[in-house]
């Protein structure tokens, strides 16, 4: 499996603060990657690193094997919607395709064309005269008339109405899927993202808490539902890994499990757990972590 | 690159070729009406410094004070290379980094550099030409107040015409694209702009008397006849001395032959041997003058240049 990109003990810094630190991971071609986290857990600083807009303090990035600090061979694969699709508001939106055809040597006029056609943006109209959410649309359609085979989104689906968000990631998904763009997108919505995406990274300020397929993960945590009793008691029950998250109501306690084995216990009952309920877990516990492979944390509480 | 170029600025070039228009509809008639006075009033024939009372010099104080009011306003002129660099120079970066739209054309195909090299480029040659078409313009226009004296070579007539125009006008575009790298939003980049035109500006007209030694003449109070009005030089000061050197104050004192001086009572309390100092920069120094002024402009324009360069290429 080929990898789209690799950053390696990345970090940035501002002033004295880590945005982003230690960041190591990587994303196979042909995946469609969520990057979710808190406000200010780091994800437009990786995507700026991730772009060449930012330099990084530690650490370096490779897309697709290569260096990108004015690479324009790199430039040219990689796709980019900064947050709030900043546009040229007074040029129209045929400006902008004017611009990219003129700016880009790989570059689809006619995808753009159709795609905009498709969502109902007219052409002859200054980007400043549309809605957010058209220009967030206007923005994904010049990415993508780039043909790029990374493509990264900051927060693309922000600035949408629900079903304008779906929508959205359908179409995003649907025409990744025939080119094998590889995607890495940021959001802090996370339930929308459970049937565009396939592989998840969660940032937690400023550190890499949980990285894998989508898949694997929920395959590999359950929730436990049983009568109320201490953790302690827990981690010695054959199968869970580790505890993520757990809530005590009345009598019931519910935990949610990283496991290594079924688990036959029969005073818990066993759920399957949503991506939704996975991330917030995560999130909610800032000590825990799941990572491939030997991981600084340890893959445990 | 280009395209996108004009793109951006083909608004902002509208409004400076209007601006150069509406200036050209009121030097042009101005200069041929004041070419038409210069006939009028016989002044075609006079040249050079002429005596007090002389034909010409009455002639010529005619027309100065016919003419007084352009001259004093043409100094608002000064001010033109620094509204190029407001709102030619000093958006041209701030404005990208303002509305992040930095981040969209940096992911197109081309590089910051290249970004920024046609972008800076292209800006600074419109700009470059807009001030010499202006400059020619008021380099013709002030023809007839040099006919009668007034000369380009002033502390402030200077800096309207010939060279120096231009090297402002490329400096000012240059310090806006820098402070535009250095604080990135529009209003404080033009801040910038303006603290730092101004200040240059200052500091190098302060020390333009010495870009040259200034040459001297000398000439007694007492006289039969006295030089008049100085023309085309750059005056820099005018004082009395007494014969052994010692400093009497400024301006010029013309008195009548030692014998007849006790009449005239501003000639008081002078000794014959006391003399009047001119110092000043010859009518032929003006061009060196241009070229070093100009030349300072356009070597600070490209330091200003390259930081921006430097700044950009790190920015994040």
């Amino acid at each position: 499996m080929s990898i789209a990109l690799e950053t390696t003990g990345l970090g940035k810094r501002y002033g004295r603060q880590w945005a982003l630190g230690d960041c190591t991971l990587s994303l196979p071609v042909g995946r469609v990657a969520a990057l979710v986290g808190p406000n200010g857990a780091g994800k437009t600083t990786l995507l700026h690193l991730i772009a060449g807009l930012a330099q990084p303090d530690a650490g370096h990035v490779r897309v697709f094997d290569q260096a990108l600090v004015n690479n324009t061979e790199v430039l040219a694969r990689v796709g980019f919607v900064a947050q709030d699709s900043p546009l040229y508001l007074d040029f129209t939106v045929a400006d902008l395709l004017t611009m990219g055809a003129r700016l880009n040597r790989r570059w689809d006029t006619d995808l753009a064309r159709a795609r905009l056609a498709r969502v109902d943006i007219p052409l002859d109209k200054p980007t400043g005269k549309l809605s957010g959410g058209q220009r967030a649309q206007v923005a994904l359609a010049l990415a993508m008339a780039k043909r790029p085979d990374l493509l990264l989104l900051d927060e693309p689906v922000a600035s949408l109405d629900p079903l304008a968000r779906r929508e959205f990631l359908q179409a995003l998904m649907g025409s990744v899927a025939e080119d094998g763009t590889t995607v890495l997108l940021s959001s802090h919505i996370v339930g929308d993202l459970e049937r565009a995406c396939d592989y998840l990274i969660v940032l937690h300020t400023a550190r890499v808490q949980v990285l894998g397929g989508v898949d694997e993960l929920l395959a590999s945590h359950k929730i436990l539902v049983g009568l109320r009793r201490e953790t302690a008691d827990v981690a010695g029950t054959a199968g869970v890994a580790a505890v993520v998250k757990q809530s005590h109501a009345g009598k019931q306690t519910t935990l949610l499990v990283r496991t290594d084995g079924p688990i036959h216990d029969p005073a818990w009952t066993v759920e399957d757990v949503s991506l939704e309920d996975f991330v917030l877990a995560y999130l909610a516990n800032s000590d825990a972590g799941t990572l491939p492979g030997p991981s600084r944390r340890g893959a445990s509480t | 690159m280009i395209w996108m170029t004009w793109r951006q600025h083909r608004a902002q070039a509208l409004y400076f070729l209007v601006a150069l228009a509406v200036l050209a509809a009121v030097l042009v008639p101005l200069g041929l009406s004041m070419f038409r006075a210069l006939t009028d009033l016989g002044l075609s024939n006079c040249h050079g410094t002429l005596p007090v009372g002389d034909p010409c010099d009455v002639a010529r104080n005619t027309f100065a004070e016919r003419f007084a009011l352009p001259h004093q306003l043409s100094i608002l002129l000064a001010f033109v290379p620094l509204l190029v660099g407001l709102f030619a120079g000093a958006p041209l970066v701030a404005r990208e980094l303002e509305h992040g739209t930095h981040r969209l054309v940096w992911m197109q195909g081309v590089t910051r550099r290249r970004w920024l090299l046609v972008k800076v480029g292209l800006v600074l040659a419109g700009a470059a030409a807009f001030a010499a078409a202006l400059s020619a313009l008021v380099y013709w226009w002030w023809t007839p107040y040099e006919r009668v004296g007034t000369s380009r070579f002033g502390e402030l007539e200077f800096d309207l015409q010939g060279l120096v125009p231009v090297g402002y006008t490329i400096f000012a575009v240059a310090l806006g694209v820098a402070a535009g790298a250095l604080v990135p939003k529009v209003l404080p980049a033009m801040a910038v702009t303006v603290a730092g035109f101004i200040g240059a500006r200052v500091a190098v007209m302060v020390a333009r008397p010495h870009f040259q030694p200034a040459e001297e003449a000398r000439f007694p109070l007492f006289a039969e006849s006295h030089p008049g009005r100085f023309v085309d030089m750059w005056q820099l000061s005018t004082r009395v001395y007494s014969a052994d050197g010692q400093d009497l104050g400024s301006g010029l004192i013309t008195c009548p032959p030692a014998a007849e001086a006790e009449l005239d009572r501003g000639c008081a309390g002078y000794q014959p041997g006391d003399y009047n100092l001119t110092r000043f920069h010859p009518a032929s120094d003006y061009w060196t003058f241009q070229l070093i002024e100009t030349g300072i402009f356009l070597a600070a324009a490209a330091l200003l240049i390259v930081f921006a360069f430097r700044r950009l290429r790190r920015f994040t």
